[in-house]
């Protein structure tokens, strides 16, 4: 009972006929909540797009025009009845749609937008035109219903249609299919890496959008007994839009009320105003600023609930008990390569980032590929999973030649892969998220069962959850998980598809030690019975767990080998560990800024987060005048965040800022910036379009340093100052990140990763430079590498799990590896 | 039949300046706010009705100050409104952008009525050259659209304000952390695409009609413009614009009921073979 | 600005409406209190756009059937009366005001449809709801052709007998045509007309543009007008098209030099031209400023000047003379019996004896002389722009005959 009064087709049908029957009750014409109903299913098809498959079309009404001229003519021209003509208005709105997909599904965001605004107008042009067909201007009237000739029981007719045509919806929506389309509408590119079809998936819903607006369209033809161009238009293009965010855009429900209130206030407010847009606009701007999720949203609060109704809540039960996850090896030959890579090479205009690679992986086998940060290593994943295409070189797979395939085909093959930067589904359940990815291996196409009907599936999801230590938290939604869990999750959509091949990059970054073991156990088992490819800089897992390990050097490989040999090569040490060679002259000749100077900025009880997480809790800090503080700390442990909170890009939660005795937690950013904080963020962020001298003329401040000091800061920048700023190498970009923003005048500059990425050359130039700062203004340096920057340093900071674990001397720390290794976790116990 | 089309070439260019002037604010708000402004239309009407009134109370003269108060009015819609959009997701401005637009036309219809109001070009009279025939105002309007193109584009290029616009349209954030008040920018900006749309409006209007709905021949051929050039390419609009105004010129000589309908199906195609428009380059914000 | 309506007098628009018994009738969820309260109200539906282009038209057609209902005391047999306006923003939205009008607010006859696309599908909408149903302005020849049904009267006169009326002057003017009309139905029919026209007095068509609505930039058509050299262009615009039209045409120095002719184009339309580029020929179905108006027209317009400071133009007069038939045909009937309202309106009869009008009853199809009018070139007044050329057909007794039969028209009458 209580499920069948949760169902939205319930509450479609009860709305309308309610309303029906309180028109009835005052005399009012009900063909009023017949249009409501059409208009219902119409925003309903439109949401299909815009709420489930995240796609928006501003020109819908390009189907639902066409579809209800569609129905006049036929009926006024070759068909007798109604029903035939709903038909022939659906099969016709069904062939438009995949027309018209075929043209613009290629396109995305903005430019779908237009472009289906554009095709409404075509049609617009055409229906006005054309007249011996359409009636033109005039439009066409005289259809004559053969069986529902009265108001009611067309009225009646349509109501229940409409219910049905929401019934089918919802159960689309609960398919493999619908489910398909909501994880499409979180993360494209996740999809193709699990093996979907995306252009597939956004053909299929964008042609089933088409045919349910087909249907009101023909449906609103029988109404009106006509058809006319008016819908067409671009005044009316947005109807259905506008009803959907007025209703609320994530909810079932919404397209019901967004059409119960649109043509009800415009049904009486333009009785009593000619202006009656005056009135409407701004309820629709009010509505959509202030409630994103609409009428529904509205109601949500009241009722204190809130979130997206898109699909149930619910999740299959968790079984009793939970069989571990079973993995059969691959069947393959463990002597010959499952993977091989020959003369691979990639550019991004000047930058090298693949430089003729070649590379065999073997099955059974745990490969690792190491390298410093900016070695190209992800680059290399890209073009192994598809999603970059090299400039030269071939990858075979199996020994079938995969260059210039899909990535979604690639994954069929059974090539997986988790990303760097994490890549899940934030809107879908922890358990979907990983059904998802199950589903992707059967690739079911069904439009009608219940996806999560499949008990077998259910329990391979509830294998592979506990599998990472996530079986409890099934129900939760993605979005609200912690980082390490997210993280964990991550890996789990990428065990899911039950690859051959599994590229891992980075999977224990950011997790905890315990995950990490975890983790790092499951990927050894993994790589025994399939092959495994994997990115890692926690160098002392890499070399305890993999069978052979390659590294990967400004785009090169320079070794290849068992991980002692690797470990063993001079080459790389030079290039990945590379200590030793970062000390300049002088460093130790300067003197360290003590405790005695005065405090310059003071972050007292710091909270972060993005969303649903935390970041940073309850962090302090207090750097002095003049003073190097090296920030230290495994990578996502929030180093970054705390300097975007710092400049003002992302608001504390708690605690304050205070920084040159103002007090700076709620600042904009340029306010931040002119009482003297500077940021050279990591990746540089210069700006593309604009030249070298470009690029430091919009920071010059009076105060700043001149464009000839930066010259003379960093001479190798003179000769390119006409150069864009795109076209650079990776130092040179450095040089000017680091110029421009001592071109404001700053009393801290706040680095991070500056030496991410560079050449030992550049890094001595970069870090010279820095050396001729020291003392004269303040400086956070952001880095994972604690050697590389502590000798430099008069102070040093490590991060652990968004709080400070060391704040002191880094000259202490420098001499304490011992300390180093447990706080910057190169393996050991940070349960100390 | 060579004259005629040179005539018709030489008409379409100046539209196509028209068109120009009308998508270049749209693109330049679009690349640094990242707002798709349907209201754009609206502006442009309001730059033909302003410079009626001003007429009227002061002469030609004051008409000057026409784009002067759009480009005010623009102001201060962002900075009651279009702020608010900027950490809202893409459909939120399209629809907020869409309300304002029919709000503007709603005022317009209230203050002046639906009527078209009379006004005429401030001289008349033609140019022969050859088979080319150009009309004074025409000529004029073409003069100053160059001269306002090039004005817009030397601003850009040269100054601190064009500098941090460029620089903003590519990393807004980024530019606020160098130091430059970001919310005055864009405030600015707004209002500078607004008072460009302005000047089109005025020079529009002794040669359009003007009612409240001129806006809707503004803002779709100014989208295609837009769309065509690349979005947030100023010379991928000034050639997208030039050539709408050009293919709707020819296709008026050959098959006139078309005029319109070619402007569209000019888009999809230009779009099937370049993704991004013309000259439209890969804007991460936007992909 | 003198032209423009300033915020006060829009509302005080309103509100002479709202007062006239509207207001309740219009609220949230009224219809309840609509029907009970006005038992003893006659109330007459007012369907007239108040949106889009039209909106500057419908204004003075919604002017003139209210000025028609106050001229009478607001009364009709005897009891007070009161008009309804709602709102034809689409044919779609028209059907369903009208539907509200009947059976919500209880009228007993509608007055309206501006557009034809509106007005066609109201007038199958007034078959259904067996309400009678006075057209004052669209001019679409189906309406009292093939479409045409009991219920629905029209003032407009279709295009085509517009065009047999107009075209002996211009073929006066010259055999050589160049047609500019739009590419829709109105301009569609226009040229089909004039075309059948001219092709039967062996004249050439020396040019033929179908124009798309809403170009903003006429000149490259001007150029091929130009170049083609012909008598006369015949018109097929509408309203704001032609003001671009008539803009362009003056600022590339080509008035005067050839005429342009076009029907059924409305005073506002002109007006809204300005006195610079006005210019043309055109038909029209009443001038104010007319000496051969009757003296009710006369005082209407006077009333009207006073009233709304500004000249009747001829869709107030189209508003006022739709109103005013139907108020007489029920003041005469005595009854607000739909057939009894037919009845009357079939009998009705205006005008003088030099220029009679009334609704036939084979298609209810008013019939009346149009007038020929032309731009005056000189233009010294804000309003004064035309010169009546002519009334035509000259015999009142032409007019069956210019008209048409209604069957051979299309019209079959249930």
């Amino acid at each position: 009972m209580t499920r069948l009064a949760r169902h939205p087709v319930t509450w479609v049908f009860v709305v309308l006929v309610g309303l029906t029957l309180l028109w009835q009750a005052m005399g009012a014409p009900v063909t009023l909540i017949t249009e409501i109903a059409i208009y219902t299913l119409y925003g309903a098809g439109v949401n299909l797009l815009v709420g489930y498959t995240g796609l928006v079309p501003f020109g819908a009404s390009v189907f639902f025009g066409c579809a209800s001229y569609a129905t006049a003519i036929a009926m006024l021209r070759f068909l007798d009845n109604e029903i035939a003509a709903l038909v022939f208005a659906v099969a016709f709105s069904f062939l438009l749609a995949a027309v018209i997909a075929l043209i613009i599904l290629r396109r995305s965001g903005l430019y779908f937008s237009l472009l289906t605004l554009a095709f409404s107008q075509i049609a617009f042009e055409i229906a006005f035109k054309w007249t011996a067909l359409t009636g033109g201007e005039n439009g066409l009237q005289g259809v004559q219903r053969q069986w529902l000739r009265g108001d009611l029981a067309f009225h009646a007719f349509t109501v229940v249609t409409v219910s049905l045509g929401i019934w089918l919806l919802w159960r689309v929506a609960h398919a493999p299919f619908g489910r398909a389309l909501q994880a499409l509408r979180d993360n494209q590119l996740r999809m193709a890496s699990l093996g979907y079809n995306v252009f597939a998936l956004k053909f299929a819903s964008f042609v089933l959008m088409g045919g349910v607006i087909g249907y009101a369209g023909g449906l609103l033809a029988l109404l009106l007994r006509g058809a006319y161009a008016d819908n067409l238009g671009w005044r009316h293009a947005g109807d259905a839009l506008l009803m959907v965010v007025l209703g609320g855009v994530h909810q079932v429900l919404g397209p019901l009320f967004g059409a119960v209130a649109f043509t009800i206030l415009q049904d009486r407010l333009s009785a009593i105003t000619e202006s009656w847009w005056l009135i409407f606009a701004p309820i629709i701007i009010l509505f959509a600023l202030l409630s994103p999720e609409g009428i529904v949203g509205v109601a949500q609060r009241l009722f204190g609930r809130v979130g997206w109704t898109l699909v149930r809540h619910s999740i299959p039960a968790r079984p009793a008990i939970i069989p571990p996850l079973a993995g059969g090896a691959i069947d393959a030959d463990p002597e010959q390569p499952i993977l091989s890579v020959r003369g691979l090479s990639k550019q991004f205009g000047t930058l090298v980032t693949a430089d003729n690679i070649a590379l065999e992986v073997y099955p059974f086998r745990l490969h690792s590929l190491i390298g410093p940060n900016g070695a190209g290593k992800t680059t290399f994943f890209n073009m192994l999973s598809g999603i970059l295409a090299p400039n030269a070189g071939s990858i075979t797979f199996e020994e079938r030649d995969i260059t210039r395939m899909p990535m979604h085909r690639r994954a069929r093959l059974g090539i997986g892969r988790s990303f760097q930067i994490l890549s899940v589904f934030p809107n879908l359940t922890v358990f979907e998220n990983i059904r998802i990815a199950v589903q992707a291996r059967t690739r079911s196409r069904d439009f009608f069962v219940d996806a999560h009907g499949d008990a077998g599936q259910a329990l391979r999801v509830w294998s592979i959850l506990q599998a990472v230590g996530l079986e409890a938290r099934g129900h939760e939604q993605c979005a609200n998980l912690p980082h390490g869990a997210k993280r964990l999750l991550e890996i789990a959509i990428t065990l899911a598809i039950d690859a051959k091949i599994l590229l891992l990059d980075e999977p224990l970054a950011g997790l905890a030690e315990a995950d990490r073991q975890v983790v790092g156990a499951l990927i050894r088992k993994l790589a025994d019975t399939h092959a495994v490819l994997l990115i890692e800089h926690d160098i002392d897992r890499v070399l305890a767990l993999s069978d052979r390990i390659s590294v990967l050097h400004q785009g090169r490989l320079i070794a290849d080998g068992k991980p002692e040999e690797v470990a063993a090569n001079p080459e790389v040490i030079a290039a990945y560990l590379g200590t030793g060679e970062r000390n300049v002259a002088g460093i130790a000749a300067a003197a360290p800024v003590g405790d005695e100077a005065a405090e310059l900025l003071r972050v007292e009880g710091l909270s972060v987060g993005y969303g649903g997480s935390t970041v940073l809790e309850g962090l302090d800090l207090l750097v002095r005048e003049g003073q190097a503080v090296a920030l230290l700390g495994r990578n996502g442990v929030g180093k970054t965040t705390l300097l975007r909170a710092l400049t003002g890009t992302l608001r504390p939660r708690e605690g304050r800022v205070v920084f040159a005795g103002q007090e700076t937690t709620r600042m904009a950013s340029y306010q931040i910036n002119r009482a003297g904080m500077s940021l050279v963020p990591e990746g540089r962020r210069l700006f593309p379009n604009l030249s070298v001298v470009e690029n430091l003329r919009i920071a010059a401040r009076p105060g700043g340093i001149s464009i000839e000091q930066a010259f003379e800061l960093f001479p190798r920048l003179r000769t390119r100052q006409r150069a864009k700023a795109e076209n650079l190498s990776g130092g040179e970009r450095q040089m000017v990140a680091i110029a421009r923003a001592l071109m404001v005048p700053s009393r801290l500059i706040l680095l991070d990763e500056p030496f991410e990425g560079l050449a030992p050359a550049i890094v001595q130039e970069v870090m010279a430079a820095l050396v001729r700062l020291r003392g004269r203004v303040a400086m956070v340096i952001v880095e994972h590498h604690a050697e590389a920057v502590l000798p430099f340093a008069d102070h040093a900071c490590v991060l652990v799990n968004g709080q400070v674990a060391y704040a002191g001397s880094a000259a202490t720390l420098a001499a304490d590896p011992a300390l180093q290794a447990r706080l910057l976790g190169v393996g050991q116990a940070e349960a100390a | 039949m060579l004259d005629i089309l040179l005539s018709q070439i030489v008409a379409g260019l100046v539209l196509g300046g028209l068109y120009v002037l009308i998508a270049i604010g749209l693109s330049i708000i679009f690349g640094l706010l990242g707002i798709v402004n349907f209201a754009h239309g609206g502006f442009f009407a309001l730059g033909a009705y302003f410079a009626i009134s001003l007429y009227q109370l002061a002469g030609w003269p004051a008409v000057i100050l026409a784009p002067l108060l759009v480009g005010v009015v623009g102001m201060a819609a962002e900075r009651l409104l279009i702020r608010q959009l900027y950490d809202k997701e893409p459909l939120v401005s399209l629809i907020v952008t869409f309300a304002l637009a029919l709000m503007i036309e709603a005022l317009l219809r209230l203050a002046y009525g639906g009527i078209g109001q009379p006004f005429s070009a401030p001289f008349t009279g033609i140019y022969l050259w050859g088979p080319v025939l150009i009309t004074k105002y025409r000529l004029f309007v073409f003069v100053l659209t160059v001269v306002v193109l090039l004005a817009l584009w030397a601003f850009l290029q040269f100054t601190p304000f064009g500098r941090i616009l460029r620089a903003g349209s590519r990393d807004p954030e980024m530019v606020g952390l160098l130091g430059i008040p970001l919310p005055r920018v864009l405030t600015a900006t707004f209002g500078l695409g607004c008072a460009i749309a302005g000047i089109a409006g005025v020079l529009a209007a002794p040669l359009w009609t003007v009612t409240p709905a001129m806006s809707e021949g503004a803002i779709m051929p100014a989208f295609v413009v837009v769309t065509i050039g690349g979005l947030g390419s100023f010379a991928g609009a000034v050639i997208a614009g030039l050539l709408i105004g050009v293919v709707s010129a020819l296709t008026i000589q050959f098959a006139p009921s078309a005029a319109t309908t070619m402007m569209y199906v000019a888009m999809a195609v230009i779009l099937l073979i370049r993704p991004r428009g013309l000259l439209g380059e890969r804007w991460e914000r936007f992909e | 600005m003198t032209d423009s309506r300033s915020l006060a007098s829009t509302l005080g628009r309103r509100a002479v409406l709202l007062g006239a018994g509207g207001a309740a009738a219009t609220s949230l969820g009224a219809p309840f209190i609509s029907r009970a309260q006005a038992a003893d109200e006659i109330k007459i539906g007012l369907l007239l756009a108040k949106t889009g282009d039209i909106a500057a038209q419908t204004e003075y057609l919604a002017n003139g059937s209210m000025l028609a209902l106050e001229m009478r005391g607001n009364k009709l047999m005897g009891k007070p009366a009161s008009l309804i306006w709602y709102d034809e923003p689409s044919p779609q939205g028209a059907q369903q005001n009208m539907q509200k009008l009947v059976q919500e607010a209880g009228v007993v006859a509608v007055l309206g449809g501006a557009l034809s696309s509106s007005a066609l599908a109201e007038q199958a909408t007034a078959l259904r709801l067996k309400v009678p149903f006075v057209i004052d302005n669209a001019a679409a020849t189906d309406i009292t052709g093939k479409n045409c049904n009991r219920y629905t009267f029209r003032l407009n006169t279709p295009v085509a007998v517009q065009a047999d009326m107009f075209a002996p002057y211009l073929l006066e003017k010259g055999k050589k045509w160049y047609f500019l009309t739009a590419a829709y139905a109105f301009g569609q029919d226009i040229a089909k007309s004039f075309k059948e026209i001219l092709a039967k007095e062996g004249g050439t068509v020396v040019g033929d543009d179908s124009v798309p609505l809403n170009t903003p930039d006429y000149s490259s058509f001007i150029l091929k007008i130009r170049a083609a050299k012909p008598d006369i262009i015949l018109g097929g615009v509408p309203a704001g098209d032609l003001s671009t039209f008539l803009k362009q045409w003056n600022e590339m120095g080509m008035r005067g030099k050839i005429p342009i002719c076009e029907i059924a184009i409305g005073d506002t339309d002109i007006w809204s031209v300005g006195p610079t580029a006005a210019t043309g020929l055109y038909t029209s179905l009443w001038w104010y400023d007319n000496a051969a108006n009757t003296p009710a027209e006369k005082d209407f317009a006077a009333r009207y000047l006073k009233k709304y400071g500004k000249p009747a133009a001829d869709k107030a007069w189209m508003g006022w003379l739709t109103a005013t038939s139907l108020f007489d045909a029920i003041d005469a009937g005595k009854s607000t019996e739909a057939d009894a309202i037919i009845a009357g309106l079939e009998a009705w009869k205006g005008g003088s004896a030099e220029n009679p009008y009334y609704y036939r009853k084979g298609d209810h199809q008013l019939l009346l002389k149009n007038l020929v009018v032309s731009v005056k070139p000189k233009i010294t007044d804000q309003w004064d722009y035309f010169d009546v050329l002519a009334s035509v057909p000259k015999n009142a007794a032409d007019l069956e005959k210019v008209f048409g039969d209604p069957v051979a028209n299309g019209c079959k009458m249930g």
